[in-house]
């Protein structure tokens, strides 16, 4: 991968060293940007040119936006990399219109083609992979988490504070934490994962125990998380939610949509429960029960 | 309170397929609206009853994908009160910077706009930006994934809650501005007979833009489809303590 110069921007610095990472000695010159507080520069070693610093707090990252056009327009062509949180997101997203260059967003690898650099990204719920050039000056990416392997990258050269240049119309009021628990399911060798087909959320009482009874994690479909908030939003699997490849996972009242799919393909075992028989999980498990998921769980509950 | 919202339409995603060379069928396939404009819909609908305004549909697209009227029907029956077309060959295929730029000169034809809304991806692409680029095209303030959207009397600002991976943040924006919604936010509500009858009658309109194009940025090389796990595919049916001491036996080797 060649890119003569890049910028990698983050309000995250863990996205920024990853990034980084990958560009190393990718790129002639590596420029940083990094919206976030000042105790957390020191940790950032990017082996970075310049390290811009726009300070949070006083200031929102979007209040950066048009400071950090500026500078990417010192340069008369440039990659701009971004993480895929809704942040880093946005604030590319306002770029790339500044630029008038488009973004590529969550994308999920980056290969070169003789000089050109060809990024690919998931399209049409998880059926294909749209492989995308850039044909302008300025091209815009924000990247899938774990793309790239961190290394170590030395200090940077020069750091310098950004300033506003123009604040944004919106303002920010205030921030609460979402009090939720984070399980870990991508290193989780077993789950359970609950869809639609259950009927109410005291029913999850009776996955959590058939999670418990195999030593697994709980998951879910993106409406149960999103539409019935019976489980946090991090709790879900799919293409736009979180990807997973454990040892089993077992699908109860999953309808197995593709964009669903496109999270747990890479299990090595899958099993379903479900009662439709034309639900098109059951063209993607290894094992299937067409039946009900209240008479089926409990017996697993009690048998296993 | 004038509100316009955004919406895109795109193929049924549940009926596109893969044949045997692993190329997409996709010719054939019917369209709809996409899953994620329609909570954007119902968001407008329910501001616009709460405020005694209006709200009005902006698409653009291909013609194969706009000129029915099917799903003009379709569109109309959700809430708003007239459905506006910015139609052109190949559109739904365009990319989303492309995209947001047509859809912000189209905003400005509007006389009176006081807030666009737009979902938060759409179900082909998903890019989850057109509603940040056609904000900062506009120059008008712009937030997305938002979660809770709360107006003040006088539409001249919202307070919006914006949701973040590991936190939940609170925002004041002046209106007019562009807000592109969560999928949390709402639900969308089934069409009733009644908007359905009344769909119909709603007007139509074609948007001729004149607009200057944007230039291309971007090349699509190719679309592939990757390659499929096998799977065994042992499907048993009934839940009867026979069926299930079958699934309890593959299970147990499983879990070893
Ligand atoms: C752009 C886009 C991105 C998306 N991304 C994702 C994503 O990342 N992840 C995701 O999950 N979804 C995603 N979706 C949504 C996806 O298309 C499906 O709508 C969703 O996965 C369906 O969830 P489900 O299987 O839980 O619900 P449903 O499709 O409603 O299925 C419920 C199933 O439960 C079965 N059932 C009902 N009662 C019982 C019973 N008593 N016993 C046994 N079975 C029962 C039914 O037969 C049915 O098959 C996305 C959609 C779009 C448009």
């Amino acid at each position: 991968m060649k890119t003569d110069v890049a910028y990698v921007l983050s309000v995250d610095k863990d996205v920024i060293l990853e990034i980084c990472s990958g560009l190393k000695d990718k790129t002639d010159k590596l420029n940083v940007v990094y919206l976030g507080s000042e105790e957390e520069l020191s940790q950032l070693k990017c082996g970075a040119n310049n390290l811009y610093f726009g300070e949070l707090g006083e200031y929102i990252a979007e209040d950066y936006v048009t400071a950090i056009a500026q500078k990417i327009k010192g340069d008369d062509s440039a990659l701009v990399f971004g993480g895929n949180n809704v942040k880093d997101r946005a604030v590319l997203a306002a770029l790339s219109a500044l630029l008038k260059s488009n973004l590529l967003t969550n994308v999920s690898s980056i290969e070169k083609d003789g000089e050109e650099l060809v990024f690919s990204r998931v399209v049409y719920g998880g059926l294909a992979e749209q492989k995308t050039k850039f044909v302008s000056n300025y091209g815009l990416v924000t990247t899938s988490p774990g793309l790239f392997e961190l290394i170590d990258l030395g200090d940077n050269d020069n750091i310098e504070k950004l300033e506003v240049a123009e604040k944004s119309a919106i303002k920010f009021i205030e921030k609460a934490e979402k009090q939720e628990k984070t399980v870990n399911l991508v290193a989780a060798e077993r789950i359970v994962d609950v869809g639609r087909g259950l009927s109410a959320e005291e029913d999850l009482g009776l996955i959590n125990e058939l999670a418990a009874k195999i030593d697994a994690a709980v998951a879910c479909s993106r409406p149960v998380a999103e539409n019935d908030k019976w489980l946090p939003v991090s709790n879900y699997l799919g293409i736009t939610g979180t990807t997973v490849k454990p040892e089993l996972i077992i699908t109860v009242g999953v309808s197995g949509q593709v964009q669903h799919m496109g999270g747990i393909n890479k299990s090595k075992t899958i099993v379903a429960i479900n009662k439709d028989a034309n639900a098109p999980i059951f063209e993607h498990c290894d094992f299937g029960i067409v039946g009900d998921l209240y008479k089926i769980v409990p017996k697993l509950i009690e048998k296993l | 309170m004038d509100i316009i919202t955004c919406c895109k339409v795109v193929r049924d995603d549940e009926l596109i397929k893969v044949n045997d060379k692993q190329e997409l069928i996709i010719d054939e396939v019917p369209w709809k609206i996409s899953a994620y404009d329609l909570n954007a819909i119902e968001v407008g609908k329910k501001l616009a009853e709460k405020l005694e305004g209006k709200m009005q549909v902006l698409t653009l697209g291909s013609p194969e994908a706009l000129n029915g009227t099917k799903i003009q029907k379709d569109i109309l029956s959700r809430g708003p009160a007239e459905l506006n077309m910015v139609v052109g060959e190949g559109y739904e295929q365009l990319d989303s910077i492309s995209t947001a730029w047509y859809l912000a000169q189209a905003i400005t034809t509007f006389e009176n706009v006081d807030l666009v809304l737009c979902g938060v991806g759409s179900g082909d692409f998903y890019n989850q930006t057109v509603g940040t680029q056609m904000g900062t095209f506009l120059n008008w303030p712009n937030i997305d994934n938002v979660v809770e959207i709360e107006i003040d009397e006088s539409a001249s600002k919202a307070i919006v809650k914006r949701a973040l991976e590991d936190s939940t943040e609170t925002y004041e924006i002046p209106l007019p501005a562009v807000i592109t919604v969560s999928s949390e936010i709402i639900e969308p509500s089934v069409p009733t007979m009644k908007e359905i009858m009344r769909a119909g009658r709603k007007p139509v309109n074609l948007l001729d833009l004149n607009a200057e194009s944007l230039e291309q940025t971007t090349e699509v090389i190719e679309i592939v489809v990757p390659d499929q796990t096998d799977r065994r595919k042992e499907i048993i049916e009934g839940d009867g303590e026979e069926e299930i001491d079958q699934l309890i036996e593959f299970l147990k080797k499983e879990l070893v």
